[in-house]
């Protein structure tokens, strides 16, 4: 079936077949960033913003896509008004593997469009559904929310 | 991932909906958040109808009532300022416990969580606490009280439209006292709301879920509490009442003991919540 949707603000056309993920067809159309984890939303590993909210990609069909708005990491990696958030992440909380970044990245994106000036507990929220494999858990939320009280209005 | 899907169809309306139903029994199914469905591979399943589409989003409040559409997300129902400052604010509450995820909130709807839900759901034990009704819609709309929608749990071949939430007539209180496993899921919950009449329980209701089969009012704590002064003795005869009516089953997460126990546990602290909210009242 056909689907359309816009992605990082570009429109797109793609045919594929009824069954297939989200996921699946966003990562052979080049978004690398979208990574495979559990295939069963529980890892936050191919979070994708779907209008503006944080899904997880792996449990979406494609078809569902029809009309919607998406963003993905691809969007903002060389922005620089996000690079601080960027830098919360892979500085502060010392990932190594950074295979969970983008992910993390976009949910917290989304917290901050919504509420620029979260709690700990608001943190949390966002993250929960997000797994590290370097640092496992629990995530280091208190650095996270460290690091946005030192860039606060920076976003 | 449904392995022989063929046909998928986004209806405008609630009829054409119905309509595209109305097909080989079992073949056919809706979706809305898909959370659940799109993660089997159920080989029957060949044509899905996405109800995204009508308008069954909203969180709306009546004179007597609130009306949720069914397929307001999770995360709305959390973080609706409508809910949150009513006596149904077990609601949003219930929600949030309902999954950890904000990503699985975000899709997750009312509507589906009800249909598909287990034998631990935090929302319907909520809402059987509430007095909450669906509203199905299939050929004539009815609706039906939560506990017998539960007993049934079938549609019909019609569609889960809204459920409704009454509002009482007397000042009432709710809480909802979950007990949590290490990754914050609820393993067992209760919810109670209590309405006061003269300084007495009056029309008090509790439901309990996370046991065997689903969940159910615990009415021999209710008959304990109604008609009785509010104070804190009261409570913990109620909570005793509901630890000698209770008989779960042991299996190899807990005995019946420790069940008991945990059971006698959140009784008292949701009724204390309630009496707590009452003592701030006055």
């Amino acid at each position: 079936m056909k689907v359309s949707f816009k992605i990082n603000g570009k429109k797109s056309a793609v045919e594929v077949p009824v069954n297939r993920t989200l996921s699946d067809v966003l990562r052979t159309q080049g978004f690398w960033s979208i990574k495979h984890g559990c295939e069963k939303g529980s890892c936050g590993n191919c979070v994708i913003l779907f209008n503006g909210q944080a899904v997880n990609s792996c449990i979406q069909l494609t078809a569902q896509a029809e009309g919607a708005e998406i963003e993905t990491y691809e969007k903002y990696e060389k922005s620089t008004e996000y690079k601080l958030l960027q830098e919360v992440l892979m500085d502060y909380v010392d990932i190594e593997c950074a295979y969970c970044v983008p992910g993390m990245f976009l949910s917290l994106k989304a917290l901050l469009d919504k509420i620029p000036d979260p709690t700990e507990e608001e943190i949390v929220d966002a993250l929960a559904g997000h797994i590290c494999r370097c640092i496992r858990d629990p995530l280091p939320v208190h650095q996270i929310y460290d690091a946005i009280k030192k860039v606060r209005g920076k976003f | 991932m449904l392995s022989n899907l063929k046909g998928y169809y986004r209806p405008k309306s609630i009829a054409t909906a119905l309509g595209l139903l109305d097909k080989e029994a079992g073949s056919v199914l809706l979706i809305a958040g898909g959370t659940k469905l799109n993660l089997t591979d159920d080989p029957s399943v060949k044509e899905l109808v996405d109800i995204t589409c009508l308008p069954l989003n909203y969180i709306k409040e009546n004179l007597g009532e609130f009306r949720i559409g069914a397929t307001t997300t999770l995360q709305c129902l959390a973080e609706s300022p409508v809910l949150g400052s009513s006596s149904a604010h077990i609601i949003p509450k219930a929600a949030l416990l309902s999954n950890h995820s904000r990503m699985i909130r975000n899709v997750s709807t009312l509507g589906g969580e009800l249909v598909t839900t287990g034998s631990l759901s935090v929302l319907y034990c909520a809402l059987i606490t509430l007095q909450a009704q669906v509203r199905i819609a299939g050929g004539e709309e009815f609706a039906l009280p939560m506990n017998i929608f539960l007993d049934k749990k079938g549609l019909g071949g019609g569609v889960l439209v809204e459920t409704i939430v009454p509002k009482t007539t007397v000042p009432s209180y709710s809480a909802i006292a979950p007990i949590l496993n290490d990754r914050g899921k609820p393993m067992l919950c209760v919810c109670a709301r209590i309405s006061v009449k003269k300084g007495a329980f009056h029309d008090t209701k509790i439901a309990i879920t996370g046991t065997a089969g689903m969940p159910k009012r615990i009415r021999v704590v209710e008959k304990e509490l109604n008609g009785r002064q509010l104070n804190e003795a009261i409570i913990i005869q109620a909570a005793d009442a509901a630890y000698e009516a209770y008989h779960p089953a042991t299996d190899k997460f807990a005995s019946e003991e420790y069940r008991k126990e945990v059971c006698h546990l959140v009784v008292k602290r949701a009724l204390l919540d309630c009496l707590e909210q009452v003592m701030e009242d006055f």
